[in-house]
């Protein structure tokens, strides 16, 4: 989980431009903020990453990731359900068949993957209370 | 206070350090970003130096029947080629090189107009292609417009295919 983390925050951090305009394409935040949330973002995940595999601030990182996973599928679900595409930012109604297809199956496939990684989050979760 | 919640604030607040003091050093990204300007009709015949801004249906219009700007169609060439604003010149920011926008704008002066479009609502190619043309080409005047060629089409503006 902790490597799946740093691999999905290295991107980001390099080019946090980008990952302003993917926020953006999700359509929820206001634009005077987009800036700030793609600076921060990718490193909270990879401190969360690193803190995942190293045991430093073990029980803390497991939290916050399982908020955040809740997060991204709150987000990518109601884009998805909106017709909007959070690649392109595009309606699926305004590009070809063929591309919206596509970018659906993408966008469930993210939700899907999301899930099982909440269902592992929670296994860690109660593994923490188990010990205590 | 829970230790659990002292180490989850203790996480936040070095991230946003982090990330806070990245943009001050490396100046590449603003920590606030601000919606872009629109252009006001005034402004259409002032060629100083601006960021790229927004430009309405009607003053693109003025525009194009004046022939005082450059139309730039940022989407793929596939969408290009199924129909594009007349004498609208294709470039596709992700599948151009840089020396090969620099073929397609040549004879095109820096402080020129140029529209740049997209397939309207939120699509973001033009304004990504804008900010390279305006930081990495110096272009000066750039125009973005909004609501790109389903809505010129929409109106019965003259369009071409090929």
């Amino acid at each position: 989980m902790g490597t799946i983390f740093i691999y999905a925050s290295y991107s980001k951090i390099l080019d946090p431009v980008s990952f302003s305009s993917n926020i953006h394409n999700y359509g929820v935040t206001i634009i005077y903020i987009e800036n700030l949330i793609s600076l921060i973002l990718p490193w909270i995940e990879l401190f969360v990453g690193i803190g995942l595999i190293s045991g430093l601030k073990y029980e803390a990182s497991v939290d916050i990731s399982i908020y955040m996973v809740i997060l991204f599928i709150f987000l990518i679900t109601q884009a998805y359900l909106r017709g909007k595409s959070i690649d392109c930012g595009c309606f699926f109604n305004d590009i070809s068949p063929e591309d919206a297809a596509t970018k659906r199956f993408d966008m469930l496939k993210r939700i899907i993957e999301d899930i099982v990684f909440l269902i592992l989050l929670f296994t860690l979760k109660y593994s923490i209370n188990k010990k205590n | 206070m829970n230790y659990r919640l002292k180490d989850i604030l203790i996480i936040i607040s070095i991230a946003t350090l982090v990330g806070i003091g990245r943009s001050l050093i490396l100046g590449d990204i603003p920590i606030i970003k601000y919606p872009i300007k629109q252009i006001s009709s005034d402004e259409l015949s002032d060629n100083t130096s601006h960021k790229p801004r927004i430009i309405k249906l009607d003053q693109c219009k003025l525009m194009f029947d004046s022939k005082r700007a450059v139309f730039i169609d940022a989407r793929d060439s596939i969408s290009f080629v199924d129909g594009h604003i007349l004498g609208a010149i294709n470039i596709h920011f992700e599948s151009n090189s840089d020396d090969r926008i620099i073929e397609k704008l040549d004879g095109i002066s820096n402080d020129n107009f140029l529209i740049i479009y997209c397939s309207g609502g939120d699509c973001d190619l033009s304004e990504e292609l804008g900010n390279h043309l305006f930081e990495y080409f110096s272009y000066t005047n750039i125009l973005l417009y909004e609501g790109g060629f389903p809505e010129w089409e929409g109106r019965g503006y003259p369009v071409e295919n090929e």
